[in-house]
């Protein structure tokens, strides 16, 4: 039997293909809308890490000290880093106030400047230090970070302090501009600063990503985890964190909210009216005795095959849309949304279904001899 | 005749036009809402973003170096110059004058303070402040003060008054450390001062007590004297140009520099205004808060971007649909001798007449719905922009010329006959 | 007369009006496009619909074919009284009972000379390409079976929708100027075509304004204004 070949199936695709330009239009809108909800819902998604993120320009949100005066216990960075999680970042900070040759005070800092260049990227540093020349071989002078301020200070590039009875030598091998409290000290590796003034790290700056809340708990662990180390939020980092993302993300929902609505009813107005523009087809399988079931299924068959196809031409494209803004505008990776995948598909078959049903209701109600006549 | 027909043509078929009327409508107002929006997310954001608190430090230019660790200084007060507190009305002089939100002067000291039951006696860190200062310029007032500065500053009870120089505020935890509570009165000094409130801030601060400036003054014998100076301003997101050395450059780029709300051109000219001050932008802040504008401001016109791509589109399509609908028309006016030329004049003023009216429309719906969006979001409206107007009108104009043109061209370029034999 | 007499039995009758009337609406107010028709149409019978523009005929053949609602009055074809059927009933009765020849032919554009006919079966039951291939052949259109719509002549365009009139053999034909559209030659051909299936026993119910034509009927209406002005055997004069 040949019947297989003649099916409800076969009249959508002739008739699509037919009307080629029209299938076109109605297949680029619904492209559209899918590619902008994909694109908008992965964003939207993916916004409140992404924002996130991009408060780590402030630096670091959580500080731990050691109560007056003392150190912290050396397991203590070990212990944060286990609680905080690998994608927190952490520097230390030791402090101890030194004197120059001629006898004026300056604080020099001890830190791990690689840990330091990651977090504080507003430091404004002539040249970051390699790695390796942060470790000190003895004798040579140990390279030093001088604040712009601190540099008045110093009569020369090679200068020596001196803290408690014990002097060191040291090379300016870069210099250090905050605009801040920085500006007046005299960064040097940890490792020559407890070598020097044998004492360790009595500050860790912590910055740990995410919303007011999770902070909070992260705090609370911290406390609980190690007693007598004072924790504190920035609080003045926190807060505005939390409001400054919350606000973006109302403006991005309205956006999302806004777009969809207009890329939805132009869809479903252009398809409405690719529809009502066949009422004589419909009259005429009507009069070949066709039933409303059959008219009707195939008139929304044909919407929801080009919902299917815009829908997975729209994820797609959105999907890469989504990519782009990411790698452009975050720097950072968003990966595709697969959730995204049948939600649009669903908006698009809903759109579909309705444009094709609108006319249907309306073909329903009249007579058949009307519209054949071209009404 | 031509207008006739563009007129009877445009107030029959009613249906049909009110699709692309409709779509032109939408779209226009979407992409007015989404542009408006973009525009201004960074002048709102920044109002959000000023309680970060201050953003340029401004500190006496010959001193000796500050010696300060974890926020409390080391060095005794006394020592170092001063800056003038006269000399801060001259701030709201300069050129970004209005940029400057606010000012807190810092006076730190140390003082003796004596629990008054226990008597229990200790040297802590204090700090001179204003609290609701009013600074006056001119005839214009501006309220400016500590409070505002540190807006995560946590008050319970209430600030000491400005001139008061019997009152103070207590860090919370030095008030704990003390038995203080707000009300008690205490011995500054020897002298009886009531403690009016004290302040929880999460840093150094908790461990400091806050006196009215005037007292700070008093107490050290420095009057007019302030330690340094923290300065809140709207600032505009560093960009190649800021990071510039004004020196270095020509006058006209010297000009533009100066005349941009940068952080450093801000602190360029407050350096001009307050002799032996040296004012610095606090690259924590500024570049902090250049990262967050740019990034959400960029998010807003990607998006912008996105649904004026996604508008054009839609309206294209709603276009080509609604002259597809009208081909037997076209066929119909070509077999009665109308040329192609006046055929497609015809369709294409009709189109830009449409979408002149929807895009306009489009226009106000948009700007409407951008100060909705600004009203319930960052709690203040976005204004109506004017700029907008012709780039939404000519958008429309573009986008439904762009999208109607290829049915029109072809069906044109069709034989009449075969136009009208084609069924639907 | 007759009629009355007919009406009687009921039953006998393919097709019996009575009081038809349908009226549109209009801005004018109700427009009354036919008013109280009653009439009766005998299984094989050929009948020709005669009237000015204006008069009604195509209201009441689209009434027949079930594509109209009379406003009031009743319509029994083959013993069922249509206006009692639900809407699927509608359709069902409507690809069963009867087969439409249009004056605009109504073909699918998008679908082939053969597939409008198959479109007609598939509607119907199923779907038969043999049986289809021969209704096209027998309006010697056999070797345009792959041709759309566009690529017919108009002659072979009613030839096809003649065709798919045929292809589910409705007791009844409904034909609304079958030749209006068409040239003297193609005129010839569906003339000889309405001929054959007249003989072959097909009751065919025919609107014309072509006296020539509606002279190969058995009887012919004159409609005016919407009544019945004249009933006559073919060939006699109307009596005015």
């Amino acid at each position: 039997m040949k019947r297989a070949r003649f099916s409800l199936g076969y009249i959508v695709r002739r008739s699509l293909v037919h009307r080629r330009v029209r299938s076109l239009a109605a297949l680029l809108a619904l492209t559209v809308s899918a590619a902008v909800a994909t694109t908008l819902l992965t964003l939207y998604v993916s916004l409140n890490r992404q924002l996130h993120q991009q408060f780590r320009a402030f630096g670091a949100n959580i500080l731990l000290t050691a109560p007056n005066g003392s150190t912290l216990p050396p397991e203590t960075l070990a212990t944060v880093r286990a609680i905080a999680g690998p994608e927190s970042r952490i520097v230390p900070f030791a402090y101890a106030v030194a004197q120059t040759t001629t006898g004026a005070p300056i604080v020099v800092a001890g830190t791990d400047f690689t840990a330091a260049r990651t977090m504080d990227s507003w430091w404004q540093v002539s040249r970051w230090p390699d790695a390796a020349a942060t470790t000190t071989t003895v004798g040579s002078p140990v390279a030093a970070m001088v604040g712009t301020r601190a540099q008045n200070f110093l009569h020369s590039d090679d200068f020596s302090l001196t803290y408690n009875g014990r002097t060191l030598t040291l090379h300016t091998a870069a210099t250090l501009h905050t605009g801040a409290a920085e500006d007046s000290r005299i960064l040097i590796s940890l490792a020559a600063f407890t070598a020097w003034t044998g004492q360790g790290a009595s500050t860790l700056e912590v910055q740990a990503s995410g919303s007011a809340a999770q902070v909070e708990a992260l705090l609370h662990r911290l406390r609980a985890a190690l007693p007598g180390v004072q924790v504190h939020a920035v609080r003045q980092l926190v807060e505005s964190e939390g409001r400054i993302v919350d606000r973006t993300r109302s403006l991005m929902l309205s956006s999302l909210v806004l777009i969809a609505l207009t890329v939805g009813i132009c869809v479903l107005a252009t398809l409405t009216a690719s529809v009502l523009e066949r009422r004589r087809d419909f009259a005429i399988m009507k009069a070949l005795g066709s039933t409303q079931h059959q008219v009707a299924l195939l008139f929304l068959l044909e919407a929801a095959l080009l919902a299917l196809a815009g829908a997975a031409a729209g994820y797609l494209l959105g999907s890469l849309c989504a990519f782009g803004i990411g790698a452009w505008n975050f720097h950072a990776t968003i990966p595709p949304l697969w959730q995204a995948a049948p939600a649009v598909l669903l908006l698009n078959l809903m759109v579909a279904l309705l444009a094709a049903g609108l006319p249907m209701r309306i073909l329903r109600t009249m007579e058949p001899a009307m519209l054949l006549r071209g009404e | 005749m031509f207008f006739r027909l563009l007129v009877e043509s445009l107030v029959r078929q009613r249906r049909r036009k009110l699709l692309a009327a409709t779509a032109i409508l939408l779209g226009t107002a979407t992409v007015t809402a989404m542009l408006a929006i973009g525009a201004s997310v960074g002048d709102k954001l920044n109002q959000d973003l000023s309680s970060y608190g201050a953003n340029i430090l401004v500190t006496p230019k010959t001193d000796t170096l500050d010696v300060v660790v974890g926020g409390v200084s080391i060095r005794p007060a006394t020592a170092g110059s001063y800056l003038r507190e006269g000399d801060l009305t001259k701030l709201k002089g300069i050129f970004w004058r209005n940029n400057i939100l606010n000012l807190s002067p810092e006076l730190p000291l140390h003082v003796t303070l004596t629990q008054a039951q226990s008597s229990q006696a200790a040297t802590v860190p204090a700090l001179g402040l204003w609290f609701h200062h009013t600074l006056r310029y001119g005839t214009e007032s501006y309220p400016m003060g500590a409070p505002a500065m540190h807006r995560w500053w946590r008050l319970q009870g209430e600030w000491p008054a400005d001139s008061a120089l019997d009152q103070a505020a207590i860090g919370s935890a030095l008030a704990a450390q003390m038995h203080i509570a707000p009300g008690d009165t205490v011995m500054l000094n020897g002298e009886p001062v009531r403690i009016t409130g004290s302040v929880s801030s999460g840093d150094a601060t908790e461990r400091t007590l806050l006196l009215p400036l005037a007292l700070a003054q008093k107490i050290t014998g420095q009057p007019d004297a302030v330690r340094r100076v923290d300065v809140q301003a709207l600032t505009k997101p560093e960009d190649a140009l800021a990071r510039r050395n004004p020196d270095s450059l020509s006058p006209a780029l010297h000009d533009r520099w100066y005349c941009s709300p940068y952080a450093n051109s801000i602190a360029y000219q407050i350096q001009e205004a307050l002799p032996n001050a040296q004012a610095e932008p606090i690259r924590r802040i500024t570049q902090g808060e250049g990262t967050i504008l740019q990034r959400i401001s960029g998010l807003m016109w990607l998006v912008a971007l996105a649904a004026l791509l996604a508008a054009s589109f839609a309206v294209a399509a709603s276009m080509t649909t609604a002259i597809l609908e009208r081909k037997q028309e076209i066929g119909l006016m070509r077999a009665l001798g109308a040329s192609q030329f006046s055929v497609a004049s015809l369709f294409f003023a009709e189109t830009a007449f449409l979408s002149l009216l929807s895009g306009a429309l489009g226009y106000l719906l948009g700007s409407l719905l951008a100060a909705r969006v600004g009203r319930e979001i960052f709690h203040s409206t976005i204004a109506f922009n004017p700029v907008l107007l012709p780039a939404a009108l000519g958008l429309a104009l573009l986008v439904s010329i762009a999208g109607g043109a290829p049915s029109v061209l072809r069906t044109l370029g069709m034989q009449p006959a075969a136009v009208l034999r084609e069924d639907g | 007369m007759a009629t009355i007499l007919q009406s009687a039995v009921g039953s006998e009758a393919l097709i019996h009006l009575h009081g038809l009337t349908r009226e549109y609406a209009s801005r004018a107010g109700a427009v009354r496009a036919l008013d109280h028709i009653s009439l009766t149409i005998e299984r094989g019978e050929w009948v020709a619909v005669m009237g000015p523009s204006g008069s009604g005929k195509s209201t009441l053949v689209n009434i027949l074919g079930c594509l109209d609602q009379p406003t009031s009055g009743s319509v029994r074809i083959a013993g069922t009284n249509v206006h009692q059927l639900s809407r699927q009933e509608l359709d069902r009765f409507r690809s069963e009972t009867i087969g439409f020849i249009f004056q605009q032919f109504h073909l699918i554009p998008y679908l082939t000379a053969l597939e409008n006919i198959l479109l007609a079966q598939y509607f119907h039951s199923m779907t038969d390409e043999e049986e289809a291939r021969r209704a096209l052949a027998s309006v010697g259109l056999g070797d345009r079976a792959t041709h759309l719509p566009s690529q017919l002549s108009g002659g072979e365009q009613q030839r096809v929708c003649i065709a798919r009139a045929l292809i589910n053999q409705p007791p009844i034909l409904l034909a609304d100027e079958p030749t209006g559209n068409l040239d003297a030659t193609n005129q010839e051909i569906v003339q000889e075509h309405l001929r054959t299936l007249h003989r072959a026993g097909h009751t065919i119910v025919m609107v014309t304004h072509d006296p020539e034509m509606a002279l190969l009927a058995d009887r012919i209406v004159d409609l005016h204004h919407g009544r019945i002005a004249a009933e006559r055997r073919a060939g006699v004069t109307p009596q005015k």
